[in-house]
């Protein structure tokens, strides 16, 4: 026999794209702005900063400043996003354990 | 509104394991007419709206945490109880985010403080964070089913943990009301002692406690202490919040000596403390330069506690040979904080009753009138709220039943001894009402 039962999973819609800042293209001899954030683990700063040299040879980076958050458990605060979005021309962060 | 399965009786279980449905147990099909019963139970609508974790960009409605109640086992009197645990869970502080998924595989441990726990059968005493009671295990593992179902706190999604434990499934306790002075937990955080709470912390596994010889509180503290700074616990260092369940023998010891909860925990916040070459004895290397780089402490120490306000202590177990328990919050609270709801009954339902246990609070009281000629009848009338009525069938007796003032302090202490604190009663005499012959025939 047939019975009905009702879905206990997530049936909402997945969450709103979140737009890219605007890309902006630069010249090889700009002076580029790269910003790392470290989400706060054990030598998760050491880590971004050895990638952050290794893009520097690669690429005409004249300055890196390296944000750490202060809790790895949260996500970035949405001003210090803006403002990075604002004045970095890129970015890197993505890190687990 | 969720969508609508048509599966076979027969195979239900297996489909619902198909689906990735359960935690692994079988669960109760969610028939749309056991979950509308678990929406009633709280007096929610299907679309009311419990929560969010706004880093999923998902909201928990009650239908959906009614579904999942449902697959755990609840009863739907359990369900209020349900909805104020996933309230705690889905507050910002708790970071549910974060404490469903992090690799550290904390539970989601409720514990439930004031009456309803009682009034629902939930267990506080033998066995209390063990299996075999329908409340607390349900409870709990409604709060789980939610995680994963709705929250995808599944592995191989969202949920990292690499060890994990069986209190993931659930763990849920009820608080046992400690001897005055000492107030039970819902008071000491502010709450009315009518109220029910839930509290919900992100918790490694429980680590029992034993000490059976020691009978100096001090002495017995101790041993807690050294369950608490045990360099394997992740937070040992760097400042987490934490649960002490106070067996029976071990808070008889405490309670009797005078000790109050507030000298307790700071006890236990000081004692558990340790240094870094302590944890270092151990293997355990000190944080520096990251989120948990606490610097150096003016007496070299690190807390394995954050703060006196960030132990609780709370009475629950039954008795033994002086057996307690100490659980850990996973995390540090920079990342995650426990966070406490009131349970809120449906306005006008009616309350859960023991019939037989009423039935048992006038065969105590009935005799005595029934000597006299009268008799008795008792029905609730309201969230811990009891009215009597005697039935004094001549005027030649009324004189010999005893009158309401004098027979309320013996219905209250009976009140009290089969149903439990927290009740107000009243007695219904025809005596007083106005026109009774009984009454005119007393003017």
């Amino acid at each position: 026999m047939a019975i009905e039962v009702l879905s206990p999973s997530y049936e909402g819609g997945s969450a709103e794209a979140v737009a890219y800042a605007p890309r902006r293209t630069f010249a090889k001899d700009d002076a580029l702005h790269l910003v790392l954030i470290e989400n706060g683990k054990p030598k998760a700063k050491q880590l971004l900063q050895f990638v952050g040299e290794e893009v520097q040879k690669r690429l005409p980076v004249a300055t890196i400043e390296t944000h750490s958050k202060p809790s790895a458990g949260r996500p970035i605060d949405a001003d210090i996003a803006k403002m990075f979005a604002a004045r970095a021309h890129l970015v890197i962060s993505g890190l687990g354990d | 509104m969720a969508q609508v399965l048509q599966i076979d009786e027969g195979d239900a279980q297996e489909e619902m394991y198909a689906r990735n449905w359960t935690d692994g147990l079988p669960v109760v099909p969610p028939t749309p007419d056991r979950v509308d019963a678990m929406l009633a139970g709280a007096g929610l609508n299907a679309t009311d709206a419990i929560g969010e974790i706004k880093e999923r960009a998902r909201v928990l409605t009650a239908e959906k945490a009614a579904i999942n109640a449902v697959m755990a086992g609840c009863l739907p009197e359990y369900f209020p109880v349900v909805v104020a645990a996933l309230r705690a869970m889905l507050t910002p502080a708790f970071n549910a985010h974060t404490a469903l998924t992090s690799t550290g595989g904390a539970a989601s441990c409720l514990v439930v403080s004031g009456p309803y726990a009682d009034e629902i059968g939930m267990r506080s005493r033998l066995n209390v964070l063990g299996p075999g009671n329908r409340a607390n295990m349900t409870i709990g593992r409604s709060v789980r089913l939610v995680a994963a179902n709705v929250f995808g706190a599944r592995t191989g999604e969202m949920d990292g943990s690499s060890i994990g434990h069986p209190g993931k499934l659930s763990m849920c306790l009820a608080e046992y009301d400690p001897p005055a002075p000492w107030e039970p937990l819902r008071v000491e955080l502010g709450f009315d002692r009518s109220e029910t709470t839930v509290t919900i912390m992100a918790t490694e596994g429980p680590r029992q406690v034993a000490n059976h010889l020691n009978p100096d509180p001090a002495g017995v503290l101790l041993t807690f202490a050294a369950a608490m700074r045990n360099p394997a616990t992740y937070c040992v260092g760097k400042g987490s919040q934490g649960l002490v369940i106070l067996g029976y023998e071990h808070s008889q010891i405490l309670h009797q000596a005078g000790w109050s909860k507030q000298r307790i925990r700071e006890f236990l916040v000081e004692e558990s403390r340790i240094t870094a070459d302590e944890l270092a004895r151990w293997g355990i290397l000190k944080e520096k330069g990251s989120q948990h780089d606490l610097g150096e402490t003016h007496d070299g120490k690190l807390p394995a506690i954050a703060t006196v306000d960030d132990l609780f202590v709370v009475t629950a177990g039954g008795a033994g040979a002086g057996w307690s328990s100490y659980i850990p919050v996973w995390a540090p609270t920079l990342h995650n904080r426990s966070v406490t709801v009131a349970v809120e009954l449906p306005g006008g339902s009616a309350p859960v009753v023991d019939e037989a246990k009423i039935a048992a609070v006038v065969a105590a009281l009935a005799p005595g009138l029934r000597s006299d000629g009268a008799d008795l009848t008792a029905k609730v009338t309201g969230r811990r709220a009891i009215e009597f009525t005697l039935d004094i069938p001549s005027q030649a007796c009324a004189d010999c039943v005893m009158p309401v003032r004098m027979l309320q302090p013996i219905f209250a202490r009976e009140v009290e001894r089969i149903l439990g604190s927290g009740w107000t009663l009243k007695i219904n005499d025809p005596r007083d009402e106005a026109g009774h012959p009984l009454n005119a025939s007393r003017s």
